[in-house]
Parts: structure tokens; C-alpha cells; sequence
């Protein structure tokens, strides 16, 4: 019998040793992700079946997010937020189904508006360069340069989220269609688009059309591969005369922006 | 040992099913490296002089604690008005954390006395539990927290640090283990919490207190005014409008 793991790394420029140890909560929890999860709570049933359709995408850290977001969806819909859903990026639509499986549940009266060129990433700009000290430890590979690897075809989209008629698909570069949704207000807005500028541009537009108590996902915060998407929440909340009512960030990545009263 | 972006991890669990779960960077690289480097110097001070007081540096307490640093600052900078209170067993864990960003005169602490307390049917594990993965909880005593002299500390049993609890709380963290004294301990802090206040539910979907996840849920799920979060890796946190 053992207490826990303890997983150990050298870091390849100072030489020292790090670890940290993976203990017996979290290795339960962990087997909660890995299989059965919860099983009073549908949330869990989804995840598992949208991790099986693409088991290329996963890891704990995406579960952890995919988890977070689902329960932030569900809790934004028990809290009675009014408004509109939306969505920027969406690639296969697994975060898609799964924010759309949360507001069916709970009778979900708005619609869900998902913004996605379906032709992968626009350029990456400074902000999104992945520090050269960071670009080599651990077997780390860039997914710069490979900006078509999250082109997934409008039509395969489609077809997966046919069973949630309260969508709305808007296939462009954000934020060319935002304009369209310019008059709605939103109770949750998922953001997941990998690079600096058009995290920030998300930000910018949805941000003031928040209702009081809604909440904003960015996926792609502290992740290390999408320095930019990071730099663009930080710049962007620095620069609102007022802060968030709430910023919650995660410890695999994804940070909550919760918006206030009034 | 060295992990390699995209290694697998593989566990036995009690149903003899071997589970795998693939790393990728966001936890090799993150976890281990960026982590530090993202989150500047007083989040990760605070979060270090814990894991030295409690001997031990888990991806549990990580998961649980490195994110509060952020959101205390961002309700500091909201000015949300009240003390910080931390009522637990081995109280005191808020202030170590946060010794960098929270002045002194803020931080409430409750000792709380558990003897006698008959548990719920609720607090019985699942089970599997004292097996699971061939695993078992250690069973270190905690070292009392060193306390500052500005600091305000109580203790007692759950209804008598109710009754004691300061007329407005700005943040607190709640780990009473199990389910009556959750129950009585959560109501008085939700009465008191301030506009933009927090509550971080530390016992929940901790494997070890099913009857304080149980007393949460009951308590929360269908509670107006603020916006309850489970965290992925345990803990929850309420937000008050």
C-alpha cells in the first residue's frame, strides 16, 4: 500500500529536480474523469461520450476544462441569467455539444450562436509566439505552423449538432459576423480560439453585451502553447475601467470571467 | 522519471478495469514549469509556504488553491468589504496563502472542534473507498499555522463558531468534513457574505466527506443570488451576485 505518486522532472536548464505528488483524492477524482464519473450528475455521460468521439483531442487537462465548462453552463442556466449563448470556435464542436446538451437540460429558451471560420487559425501576431525557453522541455511541439490541423468542414459541424435546433452556425474570421448578434445579450460566452487577437476582439464585443451574473470561459488561458490567448485576457481585463465581479482561473488552464450586478 | 508530452498514464482501479489517460503539455509543461512563471510571485509564494507547512506539494492542493490567489485579487481590487474567514480543524491555511495580498487585521480564523459530532449517514465513504487504486489516505497530524497577533482566532464546535463569526465576510474557506457541521457552518457564512464575496467549499467532491458534499448540494443547489462552481480536480466555489 502507498500514500500517493510522486512524479518527478529534471528542468532542462537549471537541472533541478521539480515533482509533485499525485495523492489519493486526486487519483480518485481522476478515475472519476477517466470513467464513471458521478453517476447522478448527466454531465459526466456527456463528456464521455463526446471524449470518445475524438480521443486525438484528449488529455486530463482538456477533460478538466471540458468539465469546468459544462458545469459553468449548467450553473449559468440554475442561476436564471437571461440571455443568449455564444460561442467562438468551435472546431469539431465537442465543447459545442456539450454546452448544448447543459441548456437543453435545464429548458433553455435563448439560442446558442457559434462563431468559427471552419478553416482553422488566422495568422498568429507577436503576442502568440511561444517563448523559445518554453519551446523544448518535455518533448513540447508547437502547433504553430500547423494552424489547419483545427479546420473541421461546416457541414460535418452541422450534422453533429443537429439534435439542438436553438443553434445558430456563423462561419467567418472573428469578428466579421459579430455584428449580427450586435443587439443580443448573452448569459455565457465560451471563447476558444488559440491565438492573441481575436481572443481579445471576443472579449471586446461580448464583454458590455454580458448580462449582470453571466460569465465568460476562455479555454486557452495558461495554456502554454497559446501565450497569446493569455496576454489577451490579461490586457483585456487590465483595461476595463471596472473589473470583473469574478476571475476564477483553473489549475490546468481555462480562466472564468463573471460579470456583476448592474 | 521524465514525462513526455503525449505519455500515458494507466491505473488500476478497484473494478479491476485499467484506466488511461494521455498527458499532454497543459499538464507536463504547465503543471510542472510554466505554472511558476504564469503565476507571479505572491501567488506562488503563498501557495509554497503552504505546501511547506503541510509537507507536501499535491496536485490536489494545486488544483485547489494556486487559483484562489487571482480571485482574491481581483475582489481585493473590487473592494469587496468584510473579513477573511477560515474555519477547518487545523484552521489558518488562508492566511499562510494569502500572508502577501491580505492585510493582517482581515483574517478570521475558527478552530473547529469536531469530538462528539455524530456523523451522518451521509459521511459513510463509497465502497471501495479504503482500496481504492490500493491507495490510503495518510494520516499525518497537521502542525498547527503559525498565527499572526493581528489576526482574529476562535474555537469551538460548529454551532458555537457560528455564532461567534464576524458581521461580514469578504472570502472564506469552509472545510468542516462532514455533513452537520457543514450545515449549520455554511448557512451562517452565506447570511454574512458581502456583495462579490466568495465562499471556497474546500470538502467538496473530496472523497474523503461525502456528507459535506452531500450538505453542499442540498444547501446550494437551488440557492438565488450567486453562482455555485465545482472545481474539476474538488472544492467548489460560490460567488454572491
Amino acid at each position: 500500500m502507498t500514500d500517493s505518486l510522486v512524479q518527478s522532472w529534471r528542468q532542462p536548464e537549471t537541472g533541478r529536480l521539480l515533482s509533485v505528488t499525485f495523492d489519493w483524492s486526486t487519483l480518485v477524482l481522476w478515475d472519476r474523469l477517466l470513467s464513471a464519473g458521478r453517476p447522478d450528475d448527466p454531465l459526466w455521460a456527456d463528456l464521455r461520450a463526446q471524449l470518445g468521439l475524438f480521443p486525438g483531442s484528449d488529455s486530463v487537462g482538456r477533460r478538466m476544462r471540458l468539465l469546468a465548462l459544462g458545469r459553468l453552463a449548467g450553473a449559468v442556466m440554475r442561476s436564471g441569467v437571461a440571455g443568449d449563448v455564444a460561442e467562438c470556435g468551435c472546431a469539431a464542436a465537442v465543447s459545442t455539444t456539450l454546452i448544448a446538451s447543459q441548456l437543453q437540460r435545464g429548458g433553455f429558451a435563448g439560442r446558442l450562436h457559434v462563431f468559427d471560420s471552419f478553416e482553422g487559425l488566422s495568422p498568429p501576431q507577436a503576442e502568440d509566439a511561444v517563448p523559445p525557453d518554453m519551446a523544448t522541455p518535455y518533448g513540447h511541439q508547437s502547433n504553430h505552423g500547423t494552424n489547419r490541423r483545427f479546420a473541421v468542414p461546416l457541414d460535418f459541424v452541422r450534422a453533429r449538432l443537429q439534435a439542438f435546433p436553438f443553434i445558430d452556425l456563423y462561419q467567418g474570421w472573428i469578428p466579421e459576423r459579430f455584428p449580427e448578434v450586435a443587439d443580443r445579450r448573452f448569459a455565457l460566452v465560451n471563447i476558444d480560439v488559440d491565438l492573441y487577437q481575436p481572443t481579445r476582439d471576443a472579449l471586446e464585443f461580448f464583454w458590455p453585451r454580458l448580462s449582470p451574473g453571466g460569465a465568460v470561459f476562455i479555454d486557452d488561458f495558461h495554456i502554454v502553447d497559446w501565450p497569446g490567448a493569455t496576454r489577451a485576457v490579461e490586457d483585456f481585463v487590465d483595461g476595463l475601467p471596472s473589473p470583473p465581479a469574478a476571475v476564477l482561473p483553473l489549475a490546468l488552464g481555462g480562466i472564468i470571467l463573471r460579470k456583476g450586478d448592474a | 522519471m521524465t514525462l513526455r508530452n503525449g505519455d500515458k498514464l494507466s491505473l488500476k482501479a478497484e473494478d479491476g478495469q485499467t484506466r488511461t489517460v494521455v498527458l499532454g503539455n497543459d499538464v507536463v509543461a504547465t503543471w510542472l514549469r510554466y505554472q511558476p512563471v504564469l503565476l507571479k510571485d505572491d501567488a506562488w509564494t503563498g501557495y509554497r509556504a503552504v505546501a511547506a507547512h503541510e509537507e507536501g506539494d499535491t496536485v490536489f492542493r494545486r488544483a485547489q488553491l494556486i487559483p484562489l490567489q487571482p480571485a482574491i485579487r481581483n475582489l481585493l481590487r473590487n473592494g469587496t468589504p468584510g473579513s477573511f474567514v477560515d474555519i477547518a480543524p487545523v484552521a489558518g491555511m488562508l492566511a499562510l496563502l494569502l500572508h502577501r495580498q491580505v492585510e493582517p487585521g482581515r483574517f478570521w480564523r475558527g478552530k473547529l472542534s469536531l469530538a462528539g459530532e455524530a456523523a451522518d449517514p451521509s459521511d459513510a465513504p463509497p465502497p471501495g473507498y479504503a482500496d481504492y487504486f490500493g491507495l490510503r489516505t495518510a494520516a499525518r497530524p497537521l502542525p498547527p499555522y503559525p498565527v499572526h497577533p493581528a489576526s482574529r482566532s476562535e474555537a469551538g464546535d460548529a454551532a458555537g463558531l457560528a455564532g461567534l463569526l464576524p458581521p461580514q465576510i469578504a472570502f472564506a474557506r469552509l472545510s468542516a468534513h462532514l455533513a452537520r457541521p457543514t450545515g449549520i457552518l455554511l448557512p451562517a457564512m452565506l447570511e454574512r457574505l458581502a456583495p462579490g464575496g466568495m465562499i471556497l467549499l474546500a470538502d467538496y467532491d473530496y472523497a474523503d466527506f461525502p456528507g459535506a458534499t452531500a450538505a453542499i448540494d442540498r444547501l446550494l443547489a437551488d440557492r438565488d443570488g450567486g453562482l455555485f462552481l465545482p472545481l474539476p480536480l474538488g472544492g467548489g466555489i460560490w460567488m454572491r451576485n
